[in-house]
């Protein structure tokens, strides 16, 4: 199990319980259920990279306490 | 404010369920992730969370590795000054290893317990010296897969696999460099291969030093002593450098030196020759230079030259009889030619010449040629075969190039002045010319426009056969009229079959609403039919408005027309 932070710097910081495996639209669903809102209007960046929905997370070197952009689309 | 939401781990677990995806499993906390939860657990009662995390075995393993830890820290800098100096004198020297070695090996069996003596022994490959490295060195035994089934009784040895690997690189080193040695000095080594063997085998001899006790330890201090004195005279190739040439040739090691065998030439007969040297006399003499012809005037030397060549033709006098013979034959033969010549010079006058390469007309031509012109030069005589006869004679010893010096007349003698050369078509076409020219039998120049103006004739006597060749044909299409009348038949049916055949044909487009489309509009609908694709909305309108204002102006013009 990781720990991953996302941060949409709008006033909200979230934490989130997953796997190294899960993939980001996975992740996705997980944050939007604990924000309240639909998956698919959630974008995902990792140090300026928007994160696609079908890679794991593990493939972006996303590990326990890494820091997430969250924007909304 | 930043508002921070975080769910619990069954939570997260009951939502993902949810979703479809896989529970995350709980794991047994790592510190790491202890301090990561520790601010999440404030609001979680503190005998939770010691029952959850604290684990009693787990911390006194923790302990111990730590324990460990610290105390390797201290062994490895115990020896060392930890002050800067003393870290700056040790950068640039390595390490000096104290020379100890420990085996440790241990065995399964119940003997553990018994004494070093009653341990077995092992043999093994290297000194003891060679693996004093300060490191750890890894034994294994020996394959003795060849020997196994000759020596069942051989002990085990035990090797270094990178020792032996290292000592293999070196020999092949050394070796490398004998033979470029070898090559570039072109020195003879008299090292045998019998010697090198002997090497290897110093090196992989098993030693008495070599005796390995299991469980026992070494001190090297005492030993390598030991070994340095016995192995003084062990582990060097003998080379022996004989300067003696006897020896050479017995001795000579396994690196021959190629010779270069030369080629030795050979005659017909298979016989080696040498090569072959010009002996030149010391002082060359000088040549005196004789001039043999000086005394002898021109008219003399012609004569000498025409009497050589007599002598080198000279036949014998049977040969002569002969001759004259065939002169003879040759005569008749031409009297009955004379027809034919005759005939040959008209037609030779009417319709060019005929000059042919073969060998019989060449010869027909010379005796019959010569003839006619010698007929030619006695025109005044009304005598004809006698003159005839006199002049074969003459002509034909000409050819024969006058063999018999005692036959050569005065007659002869003029003939060959008045002539002046022989007559030879050996020398081809150009020679027959000349021949025919100096006859007077090739046209002259005054004769060639004649000839012309007779080919005139010829044209136009073809151009009037041509001319008669047409008037025949007319006479006969007029008789052919009979059968255009079958012809206007069909071409009848023809006509009807191609009543509604128009070759102007106007092609006229018209949409689904009847409107007059042009080529490019109507091509552009077909293609959209076709490819089942439309053009959008505003070109589709503005495609009906072109074309209806087209069809207005149409319309307006028509109107104007009838009016």
């Amino acid at each position: 199990m990781i720990e991953v932070l996302v941060n949409d710097r709008l006033g909200k910081r979230v934490r989130v319980k997953c796997l190294a495996d899960d993939s980001v639209g996975d992740f996705k669903k997980v944050l939007a259920a604990q924000l309240g809102m639909l998956p698919a209007k959630i974008a995902l960046q990792k140090g300026g990279s928007v994160l696609k929905d079908h890679i794991s997370l593990g493939d972006y070197e996303v590990h326990d306490g890494t820091n997430l952009e969250l924007y909304y689309s | 404010m930043v508002e921070e939401i975080a769910l619990s781990l069954d939570e997260t677990n009951k939502l993902r369920v949810q979703l479809g995806l896989k529970p995350i499993v709980a794991e047994k906390a790592t510190p790491q992730q202890q301090q990561v939860e520790k601010p999440e657990s404030k609001t979680i009662p503190a005998e939770t969370v010691s029952s959850s995390f604290i684990d009693s075995s787990k911390i006194s393993s923790f302990r111990q590795r730590l324990q460990k830890l610290s105390q390797r820290n201290i062994n490895s800098t115990g020896d060392e000054a930890e002050d800067d100096e003393g870290w700056l004198k040790k950068v640039g020297s390595q390490k000096e290893v104290t020379p100890r070695l420990h085996v440790n090996m241990t065995y399964d069996d119940d003997d553990d317990d018994d004494d070093g003596d009653d341990m077995p022994q092992l043999r093994m490959a290297h000194n003891i010296s060679d693996l004093a490295t300060g490191k750890d060195i890894i034994l294994t035994l020996k394959d003795n897969n060849g020997r196994d089934n000759d020596k069942s009784d051989e002990e085990d040895v035990l090797q270094d696999e990178n020792l032996i690997h290292f000592k293999e690189t070196d020999k092949n080193i050394r070796l490398k460099t004998m033979n470029k040695n070898r090559r570039q000095k072109k020195m003879k080594l008299n090292v045998g291969s019998n010697d090198l063997v002997g090497s290897d085998e110093d090196g992989g001899v098993i030693k008495e030093n070599s005796m390995l006790t299991i469980n026992s330890t070494i001190k090297l201090g005492n030993v390598q002593n030991e070994i340095e004195n016995k192995t003084d005279n062990r582990g060097k190739i003998r080379v022996n450098f004989s300067d003696t040439s006897a020896d050479d040739d017995s001795d000579i090691g396994d690196f021959k030196q190629t010779k270069i065998k030369r080629r030795k030439r050979r005659d017909g007969n298979n016989n080696i020759t040498k090569a072959k040297t010009l002996d030149l006399p010391i002082k060359i003499d000088n040549v005196e230079l004789i001039d043999e012809d000086a005394g002898i005037d021109q008219d003399e030397a012609a004569e000498i030259n025409i009497r050589r060549n007599q002598r080198s033709h000279s036949p014998n006098s049977d040969e002569t009889f002969d001759l004259a013979s065939k002169i003879r034959q040759e005569a008749l033969e031409n009297k009955k030619r004379e027809m034919d010549i005759a005939k040959l010079h008209n037609t030779a006058h009417m319709s060019g010449l005929i000059v042919d390469e073969t060998s019989s007309f060449l010869s027909n031509l010379d005796s019959q040629l010569l003839d006619k012109h010698n007929e030619y030069s006695a025109v005044d005589d009304d005598i004809f075969p006698s003159n005839n006869d006199q002049a074969v004679a003459p002509s034909t010893e000409e050819t024969h190039a006058s063999k018999d010096p005692e036959h050569v007349t005065p007659e002869t003698t003029i003939s060959t002045a008045d002539e002046p050369r022989g007559s030879d078509f050996s020398g081809g076409l150009a020679s027959t010319l000349n021949f025919l020219r100096e006859r007077n039998v090739l046209p002259t120049k005054s004769e060639i426009p004649a000839r012309s103006t007779d080919s005139s004739r010829e044209e136009l006597l073809k151009l009037k056969r041509k001319i008669e060749l047409r008037e025949i044909k007319e006479g006969s299409s007029k008789a052919s009229t009979d059968n255009t009348s079958k012809r206007s038949s069909v071409h009848d049916t023809q006509s009807e079959l191609l009543r509604n055949y128009n070759p102007d044909i106007n092609l006229v487009y018209r949409d689904d609403q009847g409107r007059e489309l042009t080529t490019k509009e109507a091509y552009k609908k077909l293609s959209q039919r076709f490819h089942g694709t439309k053009s959008n909305k505003k070109k589709q309108a503005k495609m009906d408005r072109r074309v209806e204002q087209r069809s207005r102006k149409q319309g307006s013009e028509l109107r104007r027309d009838i009016i």
